[in-house]
C-alpha cells in the first residue's frame, strides 16, 4: 500500500493498538474483533480511468451474551469498511443484531441475521434470504444483515424453518470510482420497486431440510422482493446515463441436495422463479472429490467440477454464468498454519469467456491471517469506451466484457482480537 | 457398542439407564469365560465388548480439550476445543466439537452421528460464511486440526467396524495388561492395524501402536493420566501421540469433564445447534 491512507483507515489502525493483544472477554458476554487491511491491485486502469490500486480497511465486531441457562442469547455484529478509492465501498452494515430463544426442539430468532442455503461452490443459486454485499467481493459470499422473525422446528427427522423477512435490503454496488462495475454507473439511490410498499414489503420463506442416510436436501419456497435487481438505463438529473435498479416481486421454489458416497460428494442446486420476466428454471450440478494424504504428504486435495445452467440463456442478464463449466482444485495443507489454496476456472461453453480465480490463506501466529485472492477475466471483447451506453445495450456483446480490464490481485491481513 | 474418540476411551455407548446399573464386575466375569475358552479373535473381541459395556451408560458428557502440537524442532502450537456427546438408544452416539482457539477459527464446529452399521454422518459449520457443510466422513485418515491425531482417532469407533485378536498378556508398570490387535474393516482407514494395550483390571486403554497401510509403524499413543468419574467411568486426562515417521507429536489435555448434564439430542446435537455453537 503505497498510497496515502485516509484518516478513517488510520483510526482503525490506531484502534488495533488500543485493543492490544488480550482477548476481549467481559463477564457479561464475549467479544470478537477482526481488523482487516486490504490492498487490491488491478492490471490496468479502469474503463473510466479508475485507479489501479484500491486500499481499504475493515472492522468487524461480534459480541454475544447468553442467559437463562443459555436458552436465550443476544448477538451483535456490526461491520464497517473504509475504502480509499470508492465512496460506495466505504460502508457500514449491521451484519447481525438478534435475540435467540431455544427450546427442546425449537428455536426462535428475532432481528438481523445471516442465513446461508446451498451446496455448490462456484455459484450460490438457491441462497436467497440475505442481500449480497456486492462491493465487498463479486463472489456473492458477503451478505447484508436481514431483519427477520425466524422459527425453526425440529420435526420428524428434519428441520422446518419459517421466516418473515421484515425490511428489504438493497444490493450494494461499486461507485463511479470503483472497479468491477458496468461501463455505466449504477444509481442505487433511485432504486424502484414493483411493490408500493417498496423496501417495507414483508417477504416470507419456508424451508424443509432433512438428512436421509447419505442424502441431505433442503426444499424451500420464497415469496417477496427479489434480491437480484433488474436494471433500466436512465438519464440522471445531470444528463448522464445511469443504470437504475428495479426490484420486482418474485415467487421462487428452490432445492439443494447433496449425496455423499465414499470420498465423492454429488451436488445439485435448482430454482424455479416467476415474476422476473417469464418463469424460468436454473440449476447448478456437479461433484467434489476429496483425496486425503495426496502425493505421500499430509495434504488433502479436493477436485470440484460444476455445471451452471440458466434456462434463459443469453437473456440471463443478472448472471455471468448461464451455461458455464467450472473446474476447481482445493489444497488443504493440514499444516499448523492451516494453509489452504483454492484455484478455479469458469469457462463459458458457448463463448470464449473465462474467469480464473485463486484464493489462498494461512494463519500467521495466534492472531493474524493473511489471504491472497486473484481473478483474471479473459476471452471477451473489451467494450467500446467511446460509446459505453451502446456497448451496454448491445445484445451480441459478451456479458463479461466490462470486466476485461479488471484483472486483480488482493492481499489482506486480518488481526483477530 | 463403540465409544467416542475411539480407543481414547472418552465415549461409551448403550442405553443409558438400562446399562447404568450394570455391575462392572459382571462384565469382567463374562469376559473371563470367553477368555478361558475362545480363540484369540474371540478373546480380543470379548475384551472390547466388555470395555464397551463398562464405558456405556454415561448418558451425556461435556469436556474441554487442549491440543498441543509440537514439530520436530520443538516449536509449539495450541488449540482449544469444547466437546460434547450423547448416547442415542443402544446403537448410536452423537458428538459435537466446537473450536475456540486459535481465534481465527473460533466458532467453527463439527457434528458427527455414529451408527453401528453404517458410516458416520458429519457436518462442518463455517462461521465466516454461515455455512453448514455436510462432509464425507470417509476422509477419516486425514489429520484432525493439523495434529498427529487423525479424524478416525477422534471420532466414534464402533465395535463391529474392526476385527480383533488377543496377542498376549504383558506387565505394564507392575499391573497385568492385554495386548489386542484390531484391524479396521473400512478401506478408507489410514491404518492396516493397531495394537491396543489395555489394563486387565479396569480395561483402560494405556496405549496404542498404529501401523500404516503398508504395515510400517506409524504412531504411538500413550495415555499417562486417568480420572475416575461417577465412581465408574475412567476418563483420560493426558494423552501423547508421537508420529514415528515425522518426529512430530501432539499432546491432548482433557479437563472439566461433566457427566449427565442434561444435554438433549434435538436441542444440542442438530445442525441448528452447530450454527449457535459460538
Amino acid at each position: 500500500m503505497t498510497r496515502r491512507m485516509g484518516r478513517p483507515l488510520l483510526a482503525l489502525c490506531a484502534l488495533s493498538v488500543l485493543l492490544g493483544s488480550a482477548p476481549v472477554a467481559a463477564e457479561s458476554g464475549t467479544l470478537d474483533v477482526d481488523l482487516g487491511v486490504q490492498a487490491r491491485g488491478f492490471a490496468e486502469q479502469g474503463l473510466h480511468g479508475q485507479s489501479r490500486s484500491q486500499p481499504s480497511a475493515s472492522l468487524r465486531l461480534r459480541w454475544t451474551t447468553a442467559w437463562d441457562e443459555d436458552s436465550q442469547s443476544l448477538t451483535f455484529s456490526p461491520f464497517y469498511r473504509y475504502d480509499d478509492e470508492d465512496d460506495e465501498r466505504t460502508h457500514g452494515d449491521l451484519r447481525e443484531l438478534f435475540w435467540t430463544r431455544i427450546g427442546e426442539d425449537w428455536e426462535v430468532n428475532v432481528g438481523a441475521r445471516q442465513v446461508f442455503w446451498g451446496v455448490t461452490e462456484f455459484k450460490h443459486l438457491v441462497d436467497i434470504i440475505n442481500q449480497t454485499d456486492l462491493v465487498e467481493d463479486i463472489d456473492g459470499e458477503d451478505k447484508l444483515g436481514q431483519p427477520m422473525a425466524h422459527v425453526s422446528l425440529v420435526r420428524a427427522g428434519g428441520i422446518l424453518d419459517l421466516y418473515l423477512l421484515t425490511g428489504f435490503r438493497e444490493r450494494t454496488f461499486p461507485g463511479e470510482d470503483g472497479r468491477l462495475r458496468p461501463p455505466v454507473p449504477i444509481d442505487p439511490d433511485r432504486a424502484r420497486y414493483e411493490s408500493d410498499d417498496r423496501a417495507r414489503h414483508v417477504d416470507a420463506a419456508v424451508r424443509w431440510s432433512q438428512d436421509v442416510g447419505p442424502v441431505s436436501y433442503g426444499l424451500y419456497h420464497f415469496a417477496g422482493t427479489s434480491r437480484d435487481p433488474l436494471f433500466t438505463p436512465e438519464l440522471s438529473a445531470g444528463g448522464a446515463l445511469t443504470l437504475v435498479p428495479y426490484y420486482p416481486q418474485i415467487d421462487q421454489t428452490g432445492l439443494d441436495a447433496q449425496l455423499v458416497a465414499g470420498d465423492w460428494a454429488f451436488k445439485l442446486e435448482a430454482i424455479s422463479r416467476s415474476g422476473f420476466g417469464e418463469r424460468y428454471e436454473a440449476f447448478n450440478a456437479g461433484f467434489e472429490r476429496t483425496l486425503v494424504s495426496v502425493f505421500g504428504s499430509r495434504s488433502d486435495l479436493g477436485l470440484v467440477v460444476e455445471y451452471m445452467h440458466d434456462g434463459r440463456g443469453d437473456e440471463a442478464f443478472d448472471t455471468l454464468f448461464e451455461r458455464d463449466v467450472a473446474l476447481g482444485t482445493r489444497f488443504s495443507f493440514n499444516d499448523i498454519a492451516d494453509t489452504q489454496a483454492l484455484a478455479g476456472v469458469i469457462v463459458d461453453s458457448e463463448t470464449a469467456e473465462r474467469v480464473i480465480s485463486l484464493e489462498a490463506s494461512r494463519r500467521l501466529g495466534d492472531s493474524w491471517t493473511v489471504a491472497l485472492e486473484g481473478r483474471v477475466f479473459d476471452g471477451a471483447d473489451s467494450p467500446d469506451m467511446d460509446a459505453p451506453a451502446a456497448a451496454l445495450l448491445d445484445p451480441s456483446a459478451d456479458k463479461s466484457s466490462f470486466l476485461q480490464r479488471d484483472d486483480y490481485v488482493q492481499l489482506e491481513f486480518t488481526r483477530f482480537f | 457398542m463403540g465409544f467416542a474418540l475411539g480407543v481414547l476411551s472418552l465415549l461409551a455407548l448403550g442405553s443409558a439407564h438400562a446399562v447404568a446399573s450394570l455391575d462392572v464386575a459382571a462384565a469382567l466375569k463374562t469376559l473371563e469365560t470367553t477368555l478361558a475358552a475362545g480363540s484369540p479373535a474371540e478373546q480380543g473381541r470379548a475384551i472390547f465388548e466388555a470395555k464397551d459395556r463398562i464405558d456405556s451408560g454415561y448418558g451425556d458428557l461435556e469436556v474441554e480439550l487442549e491440543m498441543i502440537l509440537r514439530d520436530r524442532a520443538g516449536s509449539e502450537s495450541r488449540r482449544a476445543l469444547s466437546i460434547s456427546q450423547i448416547e442415542i438408544g443402544d446403537t448410536g452416539e452423537r458428538l459435537k466439537v466446537v473450536f475456540t482457539t486459535p481465534v481465527q477459527i473460533r466458532g467453527t464446529a463439527l457434528l458427527s452421528y455414529s451408527y453401528a452399521d453404517r458410516p458416520d454422518d458429519q457436518w462442518l459449520y463455517l462461521p465466516a460464511v454461515k455455512r453448514v457443510k455436510r462432509i464425507a466422513s470417509q476422509n477419516k485418515s486425514g489429520p484432525f486440526l493439523s495434529s498427529e491425531f487423525a479424524f478416525e482417532d477422534m471420532m466414534l469407533q464402533e465395535l463391529d467396524k474392526f476385527s480383533y485378536a488377543l496377542l498376549g498378556t504383558e506387565a505394564c508398570g507392575g499391573q497385568p495388561c492385554w495386548r489386542v490387535e484390531r484391524r479396521p474393516h473400512d478401506a478408507f482407514s489410514g491404518y492396516s492395524r493397531q495394537e491396543v494395550l489395555l489394563d486387565a483390571a479396569t480395561l483402560r486403554v494405556l496405549g496404542i501402536d498404529y501401523f500404516d497401510r503398508a504395515g510400517r509403524p506409524l504412531k504411538v499413543l500413550r495415555v499417562t493420566d486417568y480420572q475416575l468419574l461417577g465412581e465408574r467411568f475412567w476418563k483420560a486426562i493426558v494423552m501423547a501421540m508421537q508420529n514415528l515417521q515425522t518426529g512430530k507429536s501432539t499432546e491432548l489435555r482433557w479437563r472439566d469433564y461433566r457427566l449427565a448434564s442434561g444435554l438433549s439430542a434435538e436441542r444440542d446435537f442438530t445442525t441448528n445447534s452447530l450454527v449457535r455453537a459460538r
